[in-house]
């Protein structure tokens, strides 16, 4: 029972869920205070775990292992790099109720039964070694919320869920039949079967040593999936129906519990394999996400409607490509940078949606500041003027830095795709700066801010604001801190 | 360290000050010129102090923040305190305290018209080009380049023309397109450097590293004074219209100057170390310069409005910088444009007046009609402008670099001579003895006019003109600032020996085809030809369409916008219809009328779809890999 707080802090979510399906009367049939109580619960056995177990040599936690095949193999472990990605999961989780306080399904017991067994579910797809593992927890995190959108989404179509299911079973697909095919192989290799990073590399090195062709497209295929789950370019359609059909809260699971999933999968099953196994397919994928930066940048120069939600929505995909752009560009210590620009990519785009609704409109500058509101209206919209700065990559603000390092890494390898890439960076910031700056006469009406001092939204708010600040201003701190 | 914090801690108790009279009461308004004023004594105790106090040598590194240092690449925000920084200030200084004096003494004319936002603007904008014009690292000015483009916006735009997207568009995309240029520039820089963006990386550098980097620095340069000619051209042709009411000039100089202009001289004279090692800099300049010339000379004679002329008029001088800048001769670059600044802000401040005093009697029209010519003049020949600078210069280093007689004996000569006539239509007006007469009759009444005049009202422009003349006087020597002894190699413009001899010719050129020019003028003025002529070849309309063509600012976000919208426009169509339709949805089609034709239960399309797809794709994939061995 040496690892009994690991236990804990790993099936404490699953059996917190059952106590919202079970209790007639959670909390006097508002449970966001329960909710709030269990999450506050879990990361407090998080940190008990991380700061007893000795995590940073790959000490094996919780091992399922089957007997005859190991293909059926849940073996979980923790090191720093899945450490950041729970943390990661554990806070945006810990913050959807600051974000969400107070709107209405956040009470209700559905939600809080789904959103702790996605909890579960996200965490044991973190803490996955091995692909089948991932796969398992992951898909049935999918089910999952496809089951939210079922029963609160009652804007989407017939042909919407369609849509968000089809890219996820085309993702599926695309990881799945190559897996298959490399199972197949293996066997007839190696004698036994298994989805583990090391011995997928093993038989992906003799089918390439038979036909290069077919281990690069094989790794092509499992790149694909998981491009299609993190949603960059050009599979990112099925992620926009939802975040603009979708009610705000519904936009968590989907965007904070499955796109940090897909990067997880990315970053340590596909990044190190076409590093070693394919390094010719680098290339189609930078230029891959490229494109996807320049896309969303022109859309976001050329977006007429003047819908803030259009306008974050496309920012959140610029910084996305970006940091699969960092991925792929193997940036070696720096590359925490990746990790934490895609963590304040969440965290921004979170505290902006919950700051406006469909109303809202980029206030300019003058009336922000000069206008004839309250103070702490000024205040508000002071704060969302900073987060759409700082997230279009203003200068001295949060994203700049990391998108610079990213570029630099981009222009040494090849100078006109980072020339090209910086051009159209440049883009959302006047863009921004155009509308920040136009005194539009009608923009006075419909800045409806959702922001109260007594909403946990005020904290966010205000870590967010130093995040900003200690990566804008303070980018050294963080780097000495990550190495 | 203690006297840095302690003037910080000043600067920004002023700064808080100026947010008062905002929200008090309008009538403390006046209090801004002090409040501006003094933080600019601030400023000149300070530099005039480092000045005397840091030796022989005036080199002083004050080290303000370690901003980014990991695996050995550095950036530093650190202060210069050197020769070129305090010539960059000292004009900065120069150009702020007679704004602010020129606000105390004609606060009668200039309250209606100035808001205090202004005033706090302008506060801003001068504090940010202290800093930026000590920095010590690209990247300072990197950062504070889209802070500086905010103050310019609020600076020279009014409320009418923020609200038009089309005139913020044009703005924005010149300040992107330069902010562009500047990262480039910077990681270009940051590469070639191996992780530093000192401006002291480009002293000392050892000839053979000049020559294996050349390609990097040149474009790292160029990257890095592009965006501020940008601002110098283009932030002028944004807002030519904004000239409604007399105090709109200030739109075209001081702040705006100091921004811009301080600012590109700056960095002209911290890149001077290397800038004659580089041949790609040195024809980019001279390429720009010959460029603003000629496009100059055609948009000052399509502006149909008169009081625009003065603006491209000036442009020339710039364009005479850049030339002596492709030639090699910083030190003849730097005074130019300082002279050129100096002359031009005390014309518009002279054409404020001016404005203001519409009503007055005659004699005080006369008054700055006069002094308004001599400073013209003083601008295109008089000894000791910047015209004479060129006139004297130039023709030497024509002939060294390109040694074209035609160029230099009579194309430039007649290019510099033409510029007569816009001075001639900007210092006359009509009057029955004649325009040319007038003029100089004003230029002669000066002393009558002065003694006739409350001497008060007037104290101030003599008080300058006497600043610039003494400083002329004083002749200070550019050319030993910006030696060039720490690099001790070849010069790539050419090492021969400058024969001035050769320049009479030019002068008298110059001079015979300017007479002749002037005359002509005269005479055909006289007999109406000119006037009648233009209105036949050239209508009123064409100019005017010929004038916005030509416009740059406006050329440049139509093809930008142009650009995007056709990209917006392929991706939208070939994402939506191609990817999305027939990549994507298609198979999901087939495998949905598959399933109706293999009559499944119906009314469950989405599961048969799947259920179709997932057998179809597999088995399809499955022998697809399979047959690849």
């Amino acid at each position: 029972m040496e690892n009994l707080e690991f236990i804990l802090a790993f099936f404490f979510p699953l059996a917190f869920c059952f106590l919202f399906a079970f209790s007639k009367n959670a909390a006097g049939n508002n449970t966001k205070y329960f909710g709030f109580f269990g999450i506050i619960s879990y990361v407090i056995l998080w940190s008990w775990v991380f700061f007893n177990g000795n995590y940073n040599t790959d000490a094996e936690g919780l091992v399922f292992q089957s007997t005859q095949f190991s293909i059926i193999d849940f073996r979980f472990s923790i090191n720093f790099e899945k450490s950041f990605f729970i943390l990661l999961n554990l806070s945006l989780a810990l913050f959807n109720f600051c974000w969400f306080w107070k709107t209405r399904t956040i009470h209700e017991k559905f939600y809080q039964f789904i959103f702790f067994i996605l909890l579960f579910l996200s965490t044991g797809a973190l803490l996955s070694e091995n692909i089948f593992s991932f796969l398992a927890f992951g898909e049935l995190g999918f089910f999952a919320v496809v089951l939210l959108i079922y029963s609160y989404g009652p804007k989407l179509h017939r042909n919407d869920i369609f849509n968000i299911v089809a890219f996820s079973f085309v993702s599926f697909l695309c990881i799945v039949s190559p897996m298959v095919f490399i199972l197949y192989k293996g066997d007839i290799l190696l004698g036994n079967f298994s989805t583990s990073p090391a011995y997928i590399k093993n038989v992906l090195i003799s089918i390439n040593n038979e036909n290069k062709i077919l281990g690069t497209l094989l790794i092509f295929f499992m790149s694909i999936g998981a491009f299609i789950k993190c949603s960059f370019f050009p599979f990112h359609n099925w992620t926009q129906i939802s975040f603009l059909k979708l009610r705000k809260e519904l936009i968590f699971p989907i965007f904070g519990i499955i796109l940090l999933l897909s990067f997880y999968y990315l970053s340590v099953f596909i990044g190190p394999l076409v590093q070693k196994l394919a390094p010719d397919l680098i290339w189609v994928f930078l230029i891959l996400f490229s494109l996807g930066v320049i896309f969303n940048t022109v859309l976001f120069f050329q977006e007429k409607k003047e819908n803030i939600y259009y306008y974050i929505l496309r920012l959140f995909y610029i910084h996305l490509n970006f940091c699969g752009l960092g991925v792929f560009l193997y940036l070696g210590n720096n590359n925490y940078l990746i990790q934490s620009h895609l963590g304040i990519n969440f965290f921004t785009f979170f505290t902006l949606i919950s700051l406006i609704s469909s109303k809202s409109r980029i206030l300019p500058l003058k009336d922000a500041l000069t206008g004839s509101q309250p103070m702490t209206e000024k205040a508000k919209n002071l704060f969302f003027l900073i987060f759409i700065a700082s997230y279009s990559g203003f200068p001295l603000l949060g994203f700049f830095n990391n998108e610079i390092i990213i570029l630099y890494n981009l222009i040494s390898q090849d100078i006109i795709l980072g020339t090209f890439l910086v051009f159209f960076s440049i883009l959302p910031i006047i863009k921004v700066l155009g509308k920040m700056t136009l005194f539009d006469i009608n923009t006075h009406r419909n800045n409806v801010l959702y922001f109260e001092y007594f909403n946990l939204k005020f904290l966010t708010v205000v870590i967010l604001l130093i995040v900003n600040l200690v990566f804008g201003l303070r980018p050294n701190l963080f780097m000495n801190y990550l190495n | 360290m203690i006297f840095e914090k302690i003037l910080i801690s000043v600067l920004v108790l002023l700064f808080l000050i100026h947010l008062l009279p905002l929200s008090i009461e309008k009538r403390f308004k006046r209090a801004y010129p002090f409040l501006g004023l003094l933080s600019n004594f601030i400023f000149l105790g300070y530099f005039g102090k480092k000045f005397f106090s840091i030796g022989e040598d005036k080199f002083e590194i004050i080290k303000a923040w370690d901003y980014f240092n990991y695996s050995g690449h550095q950036l530093n925000v650190s202060y210069i305190l050197d020769d070129i920084t305090f010539i960059v200030n000292f004009l900065i200084i120069f150009l702020n305290f007679i704004f602010y004096i020129f606000c105390i003494l004609k606060w009668n004319y200039l309250k209606d018209d100035l808001k205090g936002v202004h005033f706090v603007i302008f506060y801003l904008g001068t504090i940010f080009c202290h800093l930026t014009a000590t920095s010590e690292s690209f990247f300072q000015l990197l950062f504070l380049w889209p802070i500086t483009s905010l103050i310019l916006l609020f600076y020279t735009k009014k409320k009418s023309t923020l609200r038009s997207e089309k005139t913020l568009d044009s703005f924005y995309i010149i300040e992107g397109v330069s902010f562009f240029f500047l990262v480039i520039s910077c990681i270009v820089i940051f590469d070639c450097f191996n992780g530093s963006l000192s401006y002291l990386s480009l002293k000392n550098l050892n000839l053979t590293f000049i020559k294996n980097n050349e390609i990097n620095l040149s474009l790292g340069i160029i990257g890095l004074v592009l965006p501020n000619i940008f601002r110098v051209f283009f932030g002028q042709q944004n807002n030519f219209d904004a000239i409604e009411k007399p105090s709109d000039w200030f739109k075209f100089g001081f702040l705006f100057d100091i921004i811009s202009s301080s600012i590109l001289l700056y960095i002209i004279s911290r890149a001077f170390p290397v800038l004659n090692y580089l041949p790609i800099v040195l024809n980019f300049f001279t390429t720009i310069g010959y460029f603003i010339l000629v496009y100059s000379l055609i948009i000052l004679f399509l502006d149909h409005t008169h009081q625009r002329k003065l603006l491209w008029f000036t442009n020339f001088f710039w364009g005479g910088a850049f030339l002596f800048l492709g030639f090699g001769k910083i030190g003849s670059a730097i005074p130019l444009i300082i002279n050129f600044l100096i002359i031009k802000n005390i014309l518009i401040l002279m054409n404020c007046e001016n404005s203001f005093n519409k009503k007055i009697n005659e004699n005080e029209n006369e008054f700055f009609l006069g002094a308004s010519s001599l400073m013209v003049f003083s601008l295109c020949f008089l000894p000791g402008g910047p015209f004479f600078m060129i006139i004297n210069e130039l023709p030497n280093n024509l002939l060294i670099s390109d040694g074209e007689n035609i160029i230099t004996y009579i194309l430039l000569p007649a290019l510099l001579s033409i510029l007569f006539l816009p001075a001639l239509k900007l210092t006359t007006r009509s009057d029955n003895e004649g325009k040319i007469l007038f003029f100089l009759k004003s230029i002669i009444n000066i002393p009558k006019n002065l003694i006739k005049l409350k001497f008060k009202g007037y104290l101030f422009y003599l008080l300058i003109i006497v600043i610039f003349y003494v400083y002329m006087a004083t002749n200070i020597d550019f050319k030993k600032v910006f030696n060039y002894s720490k690099i001790d190699s070849i010069n790539f413009v050419g090492n021969e020996i400058i024969n001035s001899n050769k320049n009479i010719y030019f002068i008298i050129s110059f001079y015979i085809l300017s007479l002749i020019t002037i005359f002509l003028k005269f005479y055909l003025d006289k007999k109406e030809i000119l006037q009648s002529r233009k209105i036949k070849i050239l209508p009123l309309e064409t100019r005017k369409r010929l004038f916005d063509f030509l416009l740059i600012n406006v050329s440049l976000r139509q093809s930008f916008n142009l650009l995007l919208k056709a990209l917006n426009m392929l991706f939208v169509k070939f994402y939506s219809l191609i990817l999305l339709r027939v990549i994507f949805y298609l198979p999901f089609k087939v495998a949905y009328q598959a399933g109706h034709f293999f009559n499944l239960k119906k009314g469950n399309g989405l599961v048969d779809s799947f259920v179709f797809a997932f057998l179809g794709s597999t088995v399809f994939l499955f022998y697809v890999f399979s047959k690849i061995k």
